[in-house]
């Protein structure tokens, strides 16, 4: 959900301004061809930024609320003044989408031109937003020391990662457009839509790589031990992205830049699917360099921050939890595997893991025995490089153990 | 020494007063889209019916028009339901969100049910016939892409009926997730998993709030559609369309009327529903005013709704009533704030904590919003001068 949700942020912001820029030359030239395929092209733009990118806005804040209360809670309350001010820019930029749809023939030319400009402009500033938002849960810099919001927000990494999201938005809204823009008729009409949206995608594709490399210079060594590190995922799959965009410069200069009357649509779709999946890489990269972090250095995937986990390793993790059905590991230790288990397993490993389903523990643990779990489960942080480490007394430890143990399937029979 | 409190710890962003205020005014602006997305869908349909049955060209166009609005409506619900959201999570956090995990699987469902109730909606509004050319078809299939776009100004026909069903069952479904997780959030008792409950499965249907405030609700939401209806309709008229004018306007005044009287029942149900300290917290004091004030107004405009259906110049008393309506709904949304506070008054950490005030980041929202209502005026006034009537 999160990946659809930035590809329609993408769309939304690099789209509108290429039609308001395409609109404004079409109104210069007196280009009716021009004017009546924008016309058609902002509805698709409404649709995409509506049904799309506005119900999966929610749905985010919707699945979060469930998966990540606490990240939730606090994010709700350290960022709430930024909250509320990406809500009047996106508000806005949805308003003038609305109104610029509705304005075509209806509004002097002049203004509908404004009004599209407004448009573009509140998306790109919720696009700055928003870049501040996750380059502040990558690094918040000061903040942990001073707690002023600047501080964390106009981080290091804000540059090169607002780098990365323009070109990655002038490069999606350049490829969907390309897209639409292919085959087109008249050809002076199809020459001018796929020379102006290639000139986006190719300089979009050419920033965002950039903007990438600039990232990783300048991210927290922590950061960049989690995405490169030898408990990380290695620089493979990072540079995919990277590859990715290369790829798509190369073929937009020698194809649809050079011959914009031929370009066929399947080729434009084969480019957008490239750009689509260099935008999923680059998500992936900023998410794997922030593990297991949801605010780095302050608050962890579970819930907890480093002060927390520190309380609960020391006063125990069930007797803090206000939640949980179960206060003690007296039943486990006693030799049954139930409640205490269970519960840290919900509290601690649900955020992320299933049983049997999305990374279903009952496979992972398959095999292994109670004290080759609770060994693991004693080195969580360092399995991967993506896990909080255990937070709670040995004893919950063996007691989550227990519990893992008895989720394995014995050889020919059920659990 | 870290100068930030810990995850567990970390304050308001603002006073709560502040908060309060905010989440009252958000409220009452986010009830009025909500309650047309709600309401709409249900008088589009009823005015199909009966313009195509009694061949009452008026009423068709009117279905004509609200399903035109409708998508409208639904992205500004969606968009300004946020801010109440926000509001909601940062000052009683831990009761929105226990809610929301003990009744996971419903609230996880309002995505897709909203994705049906927008993109139906958006189908109805921009459908046409034929195969005409367009942008869309390189992503959509042709079966798709060929109902989307312009509208007809008589009727929205049988498919359009169709897919408005779907709209108004998707956006129903929505509005009762939301209702009962709002009855759960003032139901402490029933958090975490010493209620019982089988995880994400928690719908509180025994609670004796919940009937009531569902009736409530969309009532209230018909009742608030209808009276956009009157008000369009004596905007018509004054416009110079006399026959749909006035039958939109009595149209709309009808569902005004029949709807706000069957609120107030509903409103008395809910009353008597609550439980004894809550109840007693609703009907005293300043809630108790707020309350008689928000029937007192809702009575008023009903009468004046009435007395603008027979005038001969309605707009005045459409306007008169616009103004009750308002003071009806703020007095509303203050008592459903009282009795939520009385719910949870006894709860030790809902407690508000007023520490780390962010007065930077707060005026720099300030002058955004400020500049942000000067551009919708703009945006409003740019766009209204050469636009179409209809």
């Amino acid at each position: 959900m999160g990946y659809l949700f930035a590809v329609a942020c993408y769309f939304t912001v690099g789209a509108s301004l290429l039609m308001v820029v395409l609109e404004h030359r079409a109104q210069r030239e007196g280009n009716q061809f021009l004017l009546s395929f924008l016309q058609d092209w902002s509805r698709f733009i409404l649709l995409m930024t509506t049904v799309l990118g506005l119900v999966l806005a929610a749905g985010a804040w919707l699945v979060a609320a469930v998966t990540e209360p606490a990240a939730v809670f606090v994010l709700t309350r350290v960022l709430f003044w930024v909250w509320g001010i990406l809500w009047v820019l996106a508000g806005l930029a949805l308003c003038s989408g609305l109104l610029h749809y509705s304005g075509w023939g209806a509004v002097a030319p002049g203004h509908h031109l404004v009004v599209g400009w407004v448009m573009a402009g509140c998306a790109w500033g919720s696009l700055f937003v928003v870049n501040g938002i996750l380059a502040f849960l990558l690094d918040p810099g000061a903040w942990l020391e001073t707690g002023r919001l600047l501080d964390g927000f106009f981080n290091a990494t804000f540059n090169p990662s607002l780098l990365v999201h323009a070109g990655l938005a002038l490069g999606i809204g350049g490829l969907f457009t390309l897209v639409a823009g292919a085959e087109t008729d008249p050809p002076r009409l199809r020459s001018v839509l796929v020379r102006t949206a290639s000139w986006f995608a190719l300089a979009g594709f050419t920033l965002a790589p950039v903007g990438e490399a600039w990232q990783v210079a300048v991210m927290p060594p922590a950061a960049r031990e989690a995405l490169f590190g030898p408990s990380g995922h290695g620089p493979g799959v990072f540079a995919i992205g990277p590859a990715l965009a290369i790829l798509i410069v190369a073929f937009l200069a020698t194809g649809p830049l050079v011959r914009t009357a031929v370009t066929p649509r399947p080729l434009a779709f084969l480019l957008l699917l490239l750009g689509l999946a260099a935008a999923g890489v680059s998500g992936w990269s900023r998410e794997a360099a922030r593990a297991p972090w949801v605010i780095s250095g302050y608050l962890q995937v579970n819930g907890l921050g480093p002060r927390e986990a520190n309380a609960a390793r020391v006063e125990g993790f069930l007797r803090r939890a206000r939640y949980a059905r179960s206060r003690t590991t007296a039943n486990a230790a006693a030799g049954e595997p139930a409640s205490a288990g269970q519960e840290l397993f919900r509290f601690q490993c649900g955020c992320c893991h299933t049983t049997t389903g999305v990374r279903g523990l009952r496979r992972i643990v398959q095999g292994w025995d109670v004290e080759t779990i609770d060994h693991q489960l004693g080195r969580l942080e360092k399995l991967r490089g993506v896990m909080p480490a255990f937070a709670g007394t040995d004893a919950e430890r063996r007691a989550l153990a227990r519990w893992l143990a008895s989720l394995a399937v014995p050889k020919g029979g059920k659990p | 020494m870290s100068g930030v409190p810990g995850p567990g710890l970390f304050p308001l962003p603002a006073s709560p007063g502040v908060l309060r205020g905010l989440e009252l005014a958000m409220a009452v602006v986010a009830a009025v889209p909500a309650s047309l997305a709600l309401g709409w869908p249900v008088l589009t349909l009823v005015a199909e019916a009966v313009g195509r049955g009694g061949a009452e060209i008026s009423l068709r166009r009117l279905a004509a028009w609200l399903a035109r609005r409708t998508p409208g409506a639904v992205v500004l619900a969606i968009g300004l339901a946020f801010p109440p959201f926000l509001l909601g999570l940062a000052l009683y956090g831990e009761a929105v969100l226990s809610a929301a995990a003990q009744m996971a699987w419903l609230w996880l469902a309002v995505i897709p049910l909203l994705f049906l109730g927008v993109g139906s909606s958006f189908w109805v509004a921009l459908r046409r016939r034929g195969a005409e050319p367009s942008t869309l078809r390189p992503f959509l299939p042709d079966v798709v892409e060929s109902y989307i776009l312009a509208f007809r100004r008589r009727g929205i026909e049988r498919a359009g009926a169709a897919v408005t069903v779907l709209c108004l069952v998707s956006l129903l479904g929505v509005g009762f997730v939301l209702v009962a997780h709002g009855v759960l959030v003032a139901r402490p008792d029933l958090w975490g998993p010493v209620a019982g409950i089988p995880d994400g499965w928690g719908l509180p249907l025994r609670d004796p709030q919940l009937l009531p405030r569902l009736l409530f609700a969309l009532l209230g939401a018909l009742a608030l559609s209808g009276f956009a209806v009157a008000w369009h309709g004596a905007d018509r008229e004054a416009a110079g369309e006399a026959a749909y004018g006035r039958a939109a306007l009595r149209f709309g005044v009808v569902w005004f009327g029949a709807a706000t009287a069957l609120e107030l029942l509903a409103a008395v149900w809910l009353v008597l529903s609550l439980p004894g300290p809550v109840g007693k917290a609703a009907l005293a004091g300043g809630a108790g005013s707020l309350l008689w004030t928000a029937l007192g107004a809702a009575v008023a405009a009903v009468t004046l709704a009435v007395v603008a259906a027979a005038a001969e110049e309605p707009r005045q008393y459409v306007l008169g009533a616009a103004v009750a309506v308002a003071v009806s709904l703020i007095a509303e949304t203050a008592v459903r704030q009282r009795i939520r506070d009385a719910a949870l008054a006894g709860i030790p950490d809902i407690a508000l904590r007023a520490g780390m005030l962010q007065p930077g980041s707060m005026m720099l929202f300030i002058v955004v919003s400020v500049l942000g209502a000067g551009l919708v005026a703009y945006l409003l006034w740019a766009t209204s001068g050469s636009r179409r009537a209809f």
